[in-house]
């Protein structure tokens, strides 16, 4: 699957949707819309926190998945969440 | 490798690291007392003359739980996240399993030997009148050879400090000089405690 790219390839500034479409007809939506905090965080730090939520929110069980001692995931969570709350209050 | 020897704490902590750390305190007090050395600080290994192994156990316990409680302190005061105390108590633990190769190394008997025939030798060469600043230079060579004999377990305990060091940051999420400077304070602090905690036990 291709990931969506949230930083500009030619000034690493934040990219914006400006257009939609339908997947069902061909209606297209234009404007500018800011991506969801969570899509605007790194790549990895958006899979890490979608393999939290499908292990059920056990730090536990993401330790043992990813072969890491249980503070190195909390640790994890804690940079994703400053991340998270930087670019809420953006 | 590089991270099982130096960031081991990234793969093993809580439970496990605590079992283990465990059996790493218990296997310190027998080769020590086994080779007639005490762990008398949370940093120290010396001989002696003759020191009981219950006694050797209970250093060995009151050294690793002293500094787990400075460090609890300090570490409790600064950080900002939710920490596990037996992430803490079993990373400290097993941090200490440097200590166990230098009483290892130590309880060789030739190095045993040499190091203490060297100190003794030294300690009676220290200047005695006040106004002798330095020891002869004949015993220079020995100096040296009691450094060179000694620079494994120097070696050792550099890595056991870089160790706790490693578990206290990543158990309270710390990092920069909040975490150095706090760390340094709370393991002066454990040493001080521990020679005290370490005379009574004797």
């Amino acid at each position: 699957m291709k990931r969506t790219p949230t930083r500009c390839p030619a000034c690493d500034g934040e990219l914006m949707v400006t257009e939609l479409s339908c997947r069902a007809c061909p209606t297209q939506v234009s404007g500018e819309y800011r991506l969801p905090p969570m899509l605007r965080v790194p790549a990895e730090d958006q899979q890490f926190l979608l393999d939290f939520i499908l292990a059920s929110g056990s730090l536990k069980a993401m330790a043992r998945q990813l072969g890491v001692s249980y503070p190195t995931v909390r640790n994890r969570l804690d940079n994703v969440i400053a991340l998270l709350q930087e670019e809420t209050e953006q | 490798m590089k991270t099982w020897l130096f960031r081991p704490f990234d793969r093993i902590a809580g439970g496990p690291a605590l079992a283990l750390g465990l059996v790493v305190i218990v296997i310190t007090a027998v080769v020590a007392w086994q080779a007639g050395m005490v762990t008398d600080g949370v940093l120290d290994l010396h001989f002696v003359e003759h020191t009981r192994l219950s006694k050797l156990l209970a250093m060995g316990f009151a050294n690793w739980l002293l500094l787990a409680a400075a460090l609890l302190i300090a570490g409790h005061w600064l950080t900002a996240t939710r920490y596990r105390l037996v992430d803490l108590l079993g990373t400290q633990a097993l941090a200490r399993w440097p200590m166990l190769a230098g009483a290892g190394y130590m309880s060789i008997p030739a190095v045993g030997r040499e190091t203490e025939r060297l100190t003794i030798k030294l300690m009676e060469a220290m200047p005695s009148e006040p106004h002798q600043v330095v020891a002869s230079m004949e015993y220079l060579l020995d100096a040296l050879w009691l450094t060179l004999i000694s620079l494994p377990v120097l070696a050792l305990i550099v890595w056991m400090v870089w160790l706790m060091y490693h578990g206290y940051a990543l158990v309270f999420n710390l990092r920069g000089w909040r975490a150095v400077v706090s760390f340094i304070i709370a393991l002066v602090a454990a040493e001080i405690v521990s020679k005290f905690a370490a005379y009574w036990i004797v």
